[in-house]
């Protein structure tokens, strides 16, 4: 498999878009399901069964006073007496934001052949950019002043964005989503690990919740966060804080890490289903595929759950 | 000092150390080692676990064995341990050293040389003079010298063994010599050959006990079973070679390899001697063709480098053809009392016997022509005769009475054979003693010192009771080499050209006299067909010149100019000196060998030896302190706990974490399932390999020599190949056919000869499989006999799926795929090669199974330097060339099938042909 092949390798720019591009190509273009479209979304693919900005043809309609020539349907006109202009069906486009957990933490790979969690976010973000761009859909990372926008280049952009070590200033390095205001009805996607209080993540659904903004949580886990793969005494460092725990015999605190995560994977699970949105879990020695995939299904799906 | 096997302690009591061993292991395990450090997101959920539950840190077990394995080597060491600890020399004084020098000490010369020096080396350490004595005669005598170590040494090195037998007088001569300057040593090692002097001998005991009177007298002897061997010169039985082979001891049976040389140091037979338990002496029989038989220069005990284990071969010892003129096509009504009988009889021990007309026997290369009554020659053969004759061909002739009725009837010069006899014949023959005679028979006179049939005895019973008489010339006298007891010439010879003509006055039948039942007829033929041997010359006080000699390790070397000749009659006798060294002596037109074996006795061992003697055996090493080394891996233990407990580099510690998981893995695997998984991989790279190279393979004997032969046999022929053909083969492979895949070899070798084992029956199935699957199978019975071989192969047929197999027809596609040829030689020619007959449905008409006997692979086996290894017999390196175009279009055959068999080149190979 291709991905899996060059998923050891440097992530440049580039190198992450091309795969990001690659990953998507097996998949439709994806529309997403949009139950109501905010009115401020440009032109796009969705259809409102009312006249407007867009492509296909909707009705004709007898000329009134006023309207412009150009939009005289000369054909149609020439066969009775009335001149009738053609009016387009009003096409409108989703904007989805797409936000990566760049934190310390992120840049964890527990294996030469796994890919780090943040490598694997950006490529599926990307991916997923990709995809939604193909369907004509408008994406923008959150926290990054561009407007939605579905042309190549953006895509282009967000790559580099992506794989900009530092991050933007605004963002905070904890691991905590932005609650900056988006419009609404839009849709938003979260990667990230997810390791930090669960509660952290509560508030900001909720903020999103109020702006109306649904979407999907998608943890990025690394196989030894889950299994705690290690004997022995062993000094285990923070990347972020500087709170080191030394374990004596790792052997015998596995059991009780285990159930320890189980718990916060289960909190994790219960804030999302609160708040009424979905969650992929993906861990990074599996293939990108299943969970671009599971995305794909959860987004084109009319209740997105 | 305590020891024990090879190894000696010093200081024992420090070995009390290991009663710390158990604190050390308390200590050890309460220090912990430094935790490894590892970058994990998730702390936030480990700070949250109870540690109150983790167990109390311990250090892995492999730490634990480390610092133990540490302290165990520094307290070992502490207690000075000793490899191969020599004794001490105990008492003052100077040494002595003894060294045997003689042809026996060459077997393990270099440990000897080593044993002297260590000594040496440790009279130095203790500031004492050495003096060496050696017991092998020199050509100037011994003078007793002391010398310092670093002198003694040097002479030491120096030393030779000689490659005649020790003179231990000479050890009396020297302590009794003005010069000696001992009148005490220190210690008196002897460096002892294992052998005493001849049977019954005290010489050794009086030399030991002269010596123990200077100081304690220690003898270092050869391990038993390791003394040298010798190899006596062979006696002729008939058509085989036999060679006595003594040892020292008798205890164990034992198998000595002999191997033959021709005097371009190739080999070109071997033997094997079997001693029994308790037995001291063996034989080995040699039985090659008659042609390698005379090539053969020397033969020596495989791996025995000695001057006793090697025997020099000369012309005495090998067997001549002879020619016996038989032109009567009818069947003799009464064979046993015909003369071809008694000559055959007389002959047979000592040559090859042919018998058939004069002119089949020209064609051949006949040292020796045997003509009983000869008729007369037709005028081409007369010519050929004589010119054979002038090549250095012998002619005997015996007379008869178709000799004496001829040359009753004719004039006296015409007579058959009357140019080439020795003297001209009076007419008639000459009848002595009888019912009208007065005269008895006559015996035969002692031979004359010019004869060569001197020295042989004559027995008084031997009388000539008629006789052909010849023309009384001046010169007479000259040509005549045996008389009757009344002077008349029995035997007469003329020199001609290179060759002789001989004539025997009498017939070779018992008719004329009583001569040819004696055993006197038998010696004289022998010297007759002796003579054809190049040994010129009839006097055997002839000087001969030593042409190459045998030094101390059975080399044969340009002689120095010390070495004196001998005289032919001598050889028998003489005993090797320096001046007299074996080897061999004598002009290019004839060279004698002298054994130093031949004057030898039987080996007698040194079992007993007085009590005063302390006797110890050589040992290869010298002694080594181990305490440095353990230290410095004590050392190296200690620098590698340091990186893994301090954790210099946590990469180290990685590493060892994966090494360790590997391991775990690979034990896992083996584990599981045996050694499948390892061996499945590496097969899998060797069957890729072989699916891409076309190579040919030979069966694995299980006999090194026989594999390592069909090998280089193999890579010749794939070299040949390479060259003159498109077919370009990887390097011959040797498969063993219980287990290794055949499908990929076009063409198997497989060597056959006595000592092949019927193959099992997995090994059979996979050959039968190979067979009907479109192999081909190429049996080398590898003898120039080919009944004994088939014997062998009908052995195989038992398992083996071999169809019936024919001649190879005139026409088969083999004799003409690549070059167009009529037989197939080998190193040995003549014998019959078989296939199977072809059918063109089956295999594309290729016989799955070639059979014969010439050993190929020997012809093909090219050394490194692409020389051929083995001489191929008779036809020189123009049958070798034929050996290589069976080769190549053997394997012709074997990739294309039948396509030059096809009708289209049947134009082309006809005008070829013609």
């Amino acid at each position: 498999m291709t991905v899996a092949a060059s998923a050891s390798s440097s992530p440049s720019p580039e190198n992450t878009y091309f795969r990001a591009e690659e990953l998507g190509a097996s998949l439709p273009p994806l529309m997403v399901a949009a139950e109501r479209i905010a009115a401020t979304v440009s032109q796009g693919i969705h259809g409102r069964r009312q006249v407007g900005q867009g492509e296909t043809f909707w009705q004709f309609r007898r000329y009134q006073f006023g309207d412009s020539v150009h939009n005289i349907d000369w054909r149609q006109s020439g066969k009775s007496q009335r001149v009738y202009i053609r009016q387009s069906e009003w096409e409108a486009a989703q904007s989805v934001w797409l936000w990566c957990d760049r934190s310390a933490s992120m840049d964890f790979a527990s294996a030469p052949d796994v890919p780090s969690k943040a490598e694997r976010a950006a490529l599926l973000a990307l991916a997923l950019a990709s995809l939604l761009t193909r369907g004509g859909e408008h994406v923008a990372l959150s926290g990054s002043d561009k407007p939605p926008s579905s042309n190549r280049a953006a895509l282009q952009e967000m790559s580099l964005a992506l794989s900009d070590s530092g991050g933007s200033e605004n963002e905070s390095h904890t691991g905590v989503p932005p609650t900056e205001s988006l419009p609404r009805d839009s849709r938003i996607v979260l990667f990230g690990d997810f390791l930090d209080d669960p509660d952290q993540l509560a508030q900001t659904l909720n903020r999103y919740a109020e702006q109306g903004v649904q979407g999907v949580v998608v943890r990025v886990i690394d196989p030894a966060e889950e299994a705690l793969p290690y004997d022995g005494r062993v000094l285990f460092e923070d990347m972020e804080l500087d709170g080191d725990v030394l374990l004596e015999q790792v052997n015998d605190a596995r059991q009780a890490y285990s159930e320890q995560w189980q718990w916060h994977g289960a909190r994790l699970a219960d804030i999302i289903r609160q708040a009424n949105w979905a969650s992929v879990v993906h861990h990074t020695n599996h293939s990108p595929e299943e969970a671009l995939m599971h995305l794909y299904l959860l987004l084109s799906d009319a209740d997105v759950r | 000092m305590l020891s024990f096997g090879a190894f000696s302690l010093f200081t024992p009591w420090a070995l009390a150390g290991f009663v710390l061993l158990p604190l050390a292991w308390w200590l050890i395990r309460l220090t912990p080692m430094r935790p490894r450090r590892i970058q994990f997101p998730a702390v936030r959920l480990l700070a949250m676990i109870d540690q109150t539950r983790s167990s109390a840190h311990t250090s892995p077990w492999w730490l634990i064995l480390l610092r133990l394995v540490m302290v165990s080597l520094l307290v070992l060491a502490a207690s000075q341990p000793v490899h191969n600890p020599e004794s001490r020399m105990l008492a003052n004084g100077p040494l002595l050293v003894v060294v045997d020098d003689g042809w026996a000490a060459a077997k393990d010369w270099p440990v000897r040389v080593q044993q002297a020096e260590s000594l040496i080396l440790q009279a130095q350490r203790q500031n004492r003079n050495v003096m060496v004595l050696t017991t092998a005669p020199a050509l100037s005598p011994m003078v007793p010298q002391v010398l310092n170590p670093v002198e003694s040494i040097a002479y030491v090195r120096a030393l030779q063994p000689k490659p005649w037998s020790v003179d231990r007088r000479q050890i009396l001569e020297a302590l009794n010599h003005p010069d000696f300057a001992f009148k005490t040593a220190g210690q008196v090692v002897w460096l002892f050959d294992g052998l005493r002097e001849k049977e019954g001998s005290s010489i050794l005991d009086e030399s030991l006990a002269a010596l123990s009177r200077l100081g304690p007298v220690r003898l270092i002897e050869p391990a038993h079973g390791t003394e040298a061997r010798a190899l006596y010169p062979p006696r002729t039985g008939g058509e085989t070679l036999h060679l006595p082979v003594r040892r020292v001891r008798g205890d164990g049976a034992e198998a000595v390899t002999l191997v033959a040389f021709d005097d371009g140091r190739r080999a070109i037979g071997n033997a094997i001697a079997r001693f029994e338990t308790g037995e001291l002496e063996a034989e080995a029989t040699f039985d090659l063709p008659l042609e390698l038989r005379n090539r053969m220069a020397s033969i020596r005990i495989e791996n025995e480098r000695t001057a006793g284990s090697v025997v020099l071969v000369d012309e005495r010892w090998r067997r001549r053809p002879v020619g016996l003129v038989n032109d009567s096509t009818l069947a003799d009504n009464q064979p046993l009392l015909s003369s071809a009988y008694y000559l055959e009889r007389a002959l047979d021990p000592v040559s090859d016997v042919f018998s058939g007309p004069i002119d089949e026997l020209l064609d051949r290369d006949m040292a020796v022509l045997v003509m009983a009554d000869p008729d007369e020659l037709r005028s081409d053969d007369q010519k050929r005769l004589e010119a054979w004759v002038e090549d250095g061909g012998i002619l005997l002739v015996f007379a008869g009475p178709r000799m004496s009725e001829t040359s009753l009837a004719q004039s006296v010069s015409s007579g058959p054979l009357s140019g080439l006899l020795p003297v001209k014949l009076r007419l008639g023959d000459r009848a002595i003693g009888g019912a009208m005679s007065w005269r008895r028979p006559a015996g035969v006179q002692a031979f004359g010192s010019d004869s060569p049939f001197f020295g042989l005895n004559v027995a008084d019973d031997i009388v000539v009771r008629r006789q052909v008489l010849a023309e009384p010339t001046l010169d007479i006298d000259d040509k005549t080499w045996a008389r009757l007891a009344d002077d008349t010439p029995l035997v007469t010879a003329d020199v001609r050209g290179d060759g002789w003509t001989i004539l025997f006055h009498v017939g070779a039948s018992a008719e004329w006299s009583t001569l040819p039942l004696s055993g006197l007829f038998v010696e004289m033929l022998q010297r007759v067909v002796g003579l054809s041997r190049g040994i010129h010359g009839t006097a055997e006080n002839v000087v001969l010149e030593p042409a190459f000699v045998l030094d101390g390790f059975g080399a044969l070397r340009v002689p120095s100019a010390g070495v004196s000749p001998l005289t032919a009659d001598s050889l028998g006798t003489a005993v090797a000196s320096p001046r007299h060294p074996p080897g061999f002596y004598g002009s290019d037109d004839g060279v004698r060998a002298f054994n130093l074996t031949a004057a030898l006795g039987p080996l007698e061992g040194a079992v007993d030896m007085p009590e005063f003697v302390e006797r110890g055996f050589y040992r290869e090493g010298q002694e080594t302190a181990l305490m440095p080394w353990l230290l410095l891996l004590a050392m190296m233990l200690f620098v590698a706990d340091l990186v893994i407990s301090v954790g210099v580099a946590s990469t180290l510690s990685k590493l060892g974490m994966t090494s360790r998981r590997i391991a775990g893995v690979g034990v896992l695997a083996a584990a599981l399932s045996g050694t499948d998984g390892f061996a499945m991989a590496a097969d899998d790279a060797d069957f890729i390999d072989a699916a891409n190279n076309t190579r040919l393979a030979y069966v694995l004997s299980g006999d090194r020599d026989t594999d390592e032969i069909s090998r280089l046999g193999l890579q010749g022929l794939s070299a040949v190949l390479a060259q003159r053909t498109a077919v370009e083969l990887a390097p011959p492979a040797g498969v063993d056919l219980k287990t290794d895949e055949l499908a990929f070899y076009p063409l198997i070798y497989w060597p056959i000869n006595q000592n092949s084992v019927v193959p099992s029956s997995e090994a059979a199935e996979q050959a039968n499989a190979f067979m009907a699957n479109g192999g081909t199978i190429l049996f080398d019975m590898q003898q120039s006999s080919a009944a004994a071989g088939l014997g062998q192969l009908r052995r195989f047929a038992r398992v083996l799926d071999i169809p019936r197999l024919v001649p190879v027809p005139g026409d088969h596609v083999m004799t003409r795929s690549y070059y167009l040829m009529n037989d197939f030689p080998g190193r040995w020619t003549g014998g019959r090669v078989w296939v199977v007959p072809a059918d063109e449905r089956i295999n594309d008409g290729v016989s799955p199974v070639i059979a014969g006997g010439h050993h190929w692979a020997g012809a093909w086996a090219l050394d490194e330097t692409s020389q051929p290894l083995f001489a191929v017999v008779p036809g020189g390196e123009r049958q070798r060339e034929f050996a290589f175009r069976f080769g190549v279009n053997l394997v012709m055959y074997v990739l294309t099938g039948n396509y030059k068999g096809d009708q289209v080149h049947l134009p082309t190979i006809l005008d070829r042909l013609n």
